[in-house]
């Protein structure tokens, strides 16, 4: 091993670290080890002086090797990195140790002890810094287009907004029709637009664009490459297979409505009808509310179906479904503009109209909609007694009273459960949440990325919305696979897989294990021996335990850089 | 059990019209009454707009307690005219149970 | 001899303590100050002197008023005014030496009245220019070429005086100890032209003010604070390193939780859902939880929110830890012993009545309130407000982020209450409009 000039960097995160590890002790312990050639401590290492002082001691101590020990690399990682790059080392032969969330916070009841954790933590830190290499980033070029995977009203306006940036869209629907259940609807809140009309729109602007090309009757079967060069296959009609190749998807698969089992509240009763149905006998009414050739006259609505199950069913959904608060007040508003003389029941347990939505609760109550609060443990019961419907619950509101209700329609305001898209899910290889529904890598802060880059989630997918938060995810991915593309390429991080030819001796092992398909066979100088696509690989490590020869490493995390880190870390203190 | 009897609130909306729909069950009302009423006027007024009439004649010595000093009706989250409904159900106590 | 106010117009320094003085004790309303009786003058560039009623024999105002609003005390021959001044300022026009005056901002006619024998400006005149004395202040020495204002005891009793004020007296110790050289006192505001194509308003949202709601107690009760203060109080680099109570800095052990602070209530014009709070109040739950384990916290709603994705699963398990959950909206909070707090509320679920609770701590949780200045961004009327003074979005369900003027967009609370999740997509989307909005302009040259 050469002789390494570290520089290594205690931060005192203005009293975060300091007040309970000692950063001048940890300074002190590990300025001798070997190959560091400057330690010295900073009240905030990420303030720009305290960067460009860093920067100062990189060229005149002639570094090739960096340390700081400061907070969680998922803060400041990139910082230092690029501080790194500036000063005119190489970014990959930075660590960064996190003294601050994996030790100063955690062990504020022993200075003494935290301290004595510190300093292994940046031996550790030390130990593979000695070990590092420069590497460099793997630069792909990107294609200007984007696969869109569902043609309701996101994935719609997603297209035409890609299209608007001049890149070309492959907009790709299951169905014969475009426009998913928003076709299906009618007026829709909260601006009373009528959601056929949306789509026609929609479809009417798509259909003048050049740069679209829309498949319908059309599924994805098959994805390969990767962020900014997929290639995709896609099968229209019964036979025909198209191969695309696009630099970025954005899945709009949508949501299904919730089908209740049979008996839940009533489900299968002649009378009681899920929300969706309700909204068709608003819609076709003249004055009155028809159902089955009978009128209408009080109406039960009942929330929560489907949503924040309890009890004993089996995989309950325990989520709110977020939309149905509003759109069963909203409905409400509607039916009583057909026909004011209706008495409407509403059974809910927190009526969940957020932000202006509160107006829809509001006006609801003022036209005459009867809110009864029932308890989660202690639901309402539909039954039809010698003919006729008949609701049972106990209003929380009215001191627990029980009440009965003879109502002519039972609605059930059924929530947005995801679609059925396990074949989806196994081609793009995408993360599903406990819920079902598809799952982002932050919630708050990227809602819309995926662990698989260059895939995008929007609308319904990701989690119940309402039709205007869904256009605004959709256009939130188009942003992002915007930001993607028009660059023109991406550069990877170079943490892959790497072969150690002399000792492979091709067993299939690491193959069958990669769960990218990031492994091919290649044939070197007559040996049959295992290779990385560099473009396909995620540096996930999966094929590194299954080899028999050990010989695969991660680069960055190489085997001999983890065992050095583990003897540092063992060593005594002081 | 009570059976729910929507046509009740017709019966009770006299001269001047009873209406108690904005409410949203916050119970300020109850909380801030200086009589310490417990029963006025939330949940008396539900019992109107479901049509519990027992539970509002039972009710009837509550009713006459209040003091109308609108003290709940100044603190309503909504706006409900609560005074007004409370002599809207005088007026109807005193058609239905003291015959006036 | 009586006392009199004697001016020596060389020792004068120009310093106005005198007018400040004079102002400061005449004043009845602060947003009124008073019109000094005194003023101080400058003659030939660097004569210093002050002038004021000199009580004169002459008594032309005296004389000239129509009124007799004017009269002169028998006993000290001070002129003073009186309530029958009709305003007329016949007075002002009068006086040989300018030293009565009409006050505009207090619709008065003001003079010097010589403090009622105690003037105020000689009390303040740091170098005894104006003295309230029977003598006249002695000469100075013809030898002495500086004469000391202060005697040593004097100066060390005005310097004990300063209060610390903060306000900058430009002594440069700031820039000279600030080790990142961040201090600049150079810096002066400064206008730049920017040339863009397209612009995004995300001038966010105002914070309900929980004095509004007095039957709170906010402002009076030093235990009822907001869940701004609250989440300074639990966050990362907090103050404390605890929570504690602001009366006592006390550990708190029965915190309670006020939603719908300012929200959904019309008695503050606001019928609005904030949107935000229940989970924010859920979280602080949590996170005290962590930082204290024994405390109990009381939730009090009317409708928990947890509608987004994974928050309803969030409030579950804030439940599971032992936060106590109870519909009924808080009425009232009195104070009783210790700064503790007595809670009023109907408890709907229980259906028992009305409740009173104890609490150590109350925390308001108070709701979002529209940014109006983001209405004054351009000229006025052209950026459209919806009719609760948000950002009008004018097709929010298939352009969000759209507003009145062409080319300008609407992020994230500017335009309604939204939590970050809705924030951070509302956002995405404003951006690929304006990013799709300068494409056109593009196109279109």
């Amino acid at each position: 091993m050469k002789d390494r000039r570290i520089g290594v960097f205690v931060c005192y995160c203005g009293g975060n670290i300091s007040d309970y590890v000692d950063v001048n002790k940890v300074r002190d312990a590990i300025e001798n080890e070997p190959g560091v050639a400057v330690a010295k401590t900073h009240m905030f290492t990420c303030s720009d002086a305290a960067q460009q002082e860093i920067i100062e001691d990189i060229q005149n101590e002639k570094l090739d090797g960096l340390v700081v020990a400061s907070c969680s690399p998922k803060l400041h990682l990139f910082t230092f990195r690029a501080m790194a790059e500036r000063a005119g080392l190489n970014p990959y032969q930075y660590v960064q140790v996190n003294l601050r969330e994996q030790c100063s916070w955690a062990h504020r009841d022993n200075v003494e002890l935290a301290t004595d954790k510190a300093i292994r933590l940046v031996r550790a830190g030390i130990a593979k810094t000695r070990l590092t290499e420069p590497l460099s980033t793997l630069r792909i070029e990107t294609k200007p287009k984007v696969l869109v995977i569902g043609a309701g009203v996101a994935g719609l306006r997603a297209a035409l907004a890609i299209s608007d940036l001049g890149l070309f869209v492959f907009l790709v629907e299951k169905e014969p029709e475009v426009g998913g259940w928003t076709r299906k609807w009618n007026k829709m809140f909260f601006h009373d637009q009528r959601g056929d009309d949306i789509i026609d729109m929609l479809k009417d602007q798509i259909k003048q664009r050049e740069n679209i090309t829309l498949f319908t009757n059309a599924e994805v079967v098959e994805k390969g490459g990767s962020v900014g060069d997929f290639s995709i296959k896609v099968r229209v009609g019964k036979d025909d297979t198209i191969s695309l190749e696009v630099g970025a998807i954005i899945v709009a698969t949508g949501f299904d409505v919730y089908k209740p089992a049979e008996g839940e509240f009533g489900y299968g009763l002649d009378g009681v009808i899920r929300l969706p149905e309700f909204k068709d006998l608003v819609t076709q009414s003249n004055g009155t509310i028809n159902y089955n050739g009978r009128t209408v006259k009080n109406i039960v609505y009942i929330y929560c179906v489907g949503s924040r199950q309890f009890g004993d069913i089996d995989n309950p959904n325990l989520y709110c479904s977020r939309y149905c608060c509003s759109a069963a007040a909203y409905e409400a508003l509607c039916a009583y503009e057909k026909n004011p003389e209706l008495h409407q029941f509403h059974l809910f347990r927190d009526m969940r109209t957020y932000g202006k939505h509160e107006v829809l609760y509001e006006e609801a109550r003022t036209r005459q909609s009867i809110f009864i609060r029932y308890e989660d443990e202690d639901p309402p019961v539909v039954e039809r007694v010698k003919g006729k419907l008949r609701v049972r619950v106990h209003d929380q509101l009215t001191g627990g009273e029980e009440l009965e209700i003879e109502p002519d329609l039972v609605v059930l305001v059924t929530s947005m459960v995801p679609r059925e898209n396990d074949k989806l899910v196994d081609i793009l290889k995408l993360p599903v949440g406990l819920d079902g529904f598809f799952n982002e890598i932050h919630p708050k802060l990227r809602p819309v990325e995926t662990v698989v880059d260059g895939v995008f989630i929007v609308g319904a997918a990701q989690s119940p919305k309402t039709m205007a938060e869904s256009v605004a995810s959709a256009l939130s991915g188009v942003s992002k696979s915007a930001a993607l593309l028009m660059k023109g390429y991406v550069d990877l991080e170079p943490f892959i897989a790497r072969i150690d030819t002399e000792l492979c001796e091709w067993c299939e092992e690491c193959t069958k294990a990669c769960p990218y398909d990031a492994v091919e066979k290649v044939s070197v100088d007559g040996k049959e021996v295992a290779h990385i696509i560099e473009s396909l690989c995620k540096g996930s490590g999966a094929c590194i335990p299954v080899c028999p020869k050990d010989a695969i490493d991660i680069e960055g995390y190489t085997d001999v850089q983890v065992k050095a880190m583990i003897d540092a870390l063992i060593q005594e203190a002081v | 059990m009570a059976r729910v009897n929507p046509s009740f609130l017709d019966e009770v909306s006299c001269s001047s019209d009873f209406n108690a729909f904005a409410c949203m069950n916050c119970g300020v009302c109850t909380a801030v009454c200086p009589m310490g009423l417990d029963l006025l006027p939330r949940r008396l007024f539900r019992y109107v707009l479901i049509g519990l009439e027992d539970k509002v004649i039972e009710n009837t010595e509550t009713i006459y307690t209040c003091l109308l000093c609108k003290m709940c009706e100044e603190n309503c989250p909504a706006e409900v005219k609560i005074a007004e409904n409370v002599k809207c159900l005088r007026s109807y106590i005193n058609r239905k149970v003291f015959k006036l | 001899m009586a006392k009199q106010l004697f001016v020596t117009p060389y020792r004068c320094i120009d310093c106005k303590n005198c007018e400040i003085a004079c102002s400061f004790i005449h004043t009845q309303d602060p947003q009124k100050p008073a019109l000094p009786r005194i003023r101080a003058y400058t003659f030939k560039g660097d004569v210093h002197s002050v002038a004021l009623c000199q009580q004169c024999e002459e008594q032309t105002c005296l004389e000239v008023c129509p009124t007799g609003a004017l009269v002169r005390d028998p006993e000290t021959g001070v002129i003073k005014r009186t309530d029958a001044c009709i305003l007329c300022r016949t007075c002002a026009l009068a006086c040989p030496y300018g030293n009565i005056h009409f006050d505009p901002l207090n619709k008065e006619i003001v003079k010097c009245d010589l403090c009622d024998g105690d003037p105020f400006c000689a009390k303040y005149c740091p170098s005894r220019a104006l003295i309230w004395a029977e003598e006249p202040a002695p000469d100075l020495e013809p030898e002495m070429e500086v004469e000391g204002l202060l005697g040593e005891e004097e100066a060390r009793y005005s310097a004990n005086r300063c209060l610390d004020c903060g306000g900058c007296s430009e002594c440069h110790e700031c820039v000279n100890v600030c080790p990142a050289d961040a201090v600049k006192l150079d810096m002066r505001d400064e206008e730049q032209i920017l040339e863009v194509s397209s612009v995004i308003v995300s001038t966010g949202f105002n914070l309900f003010d929980a004095h509004l709601k007095p039957t709170y107690g906010y402002g009076r009760y030093p235990n009822v604070i907001t869940a701004m203060q609250m989440d300074r109080l639990l966050s990362p680099t907090r103050p404390f390193n605890h929570v504690i109570r602001p009366s006592d800095g006390k550990r708190p052990d029965n915190i309670a939780f006020v939603l719908c602070t300012g929200s959904r209530d019309q008695t503050v014009n606001n019928r609005l859902c904030s949107r935000v709070c229940c989970m924010y109040s859920i979280k602080q739950s949590q996170l005290i939880m962590g930082a204290l384990p024994l405390a109990d916290i009381t939730i009090y709603y009317i409708d928990i929110r947890a509608f987004g994705k994974g928050y309803d699963e969030f409030g579950e398990q804030a439940k599971a830890m032992g936060v106590y959950f109870v519909k009924g909206k808080v009425a009232e909070i009195k104070e009783t012993e210790n700064n503790n707090l007595t809670v009023f509320y109907e408890d709907i679920a229980g259906g028992d009545g009305l409740k009173d609770a104890e609490h150590d701590l109350v925390v308001l949780s108070v709701g979002l309130l529209p940014n109006i200045d983001a209405l004054n961004l351009f000229d006025e009327g052209l950026l459209e407000a919806d009719i609760y003074s948000y950002v009008k979005e004018i097709d929010e369900d298939i352009n969000p982020g759209k507003t009145s003027i062409d080319g300008v967009f609407v992020a994230g609370a500017a335009s309604a209450a939204r939590d970050i999740p809705d924030s951070i997509l509302h956002a995405g989307a404003a951006a690929a409009q304006a990013a799709a909005y300068i494409e056109r302009m593009r196109a279109d040259k």
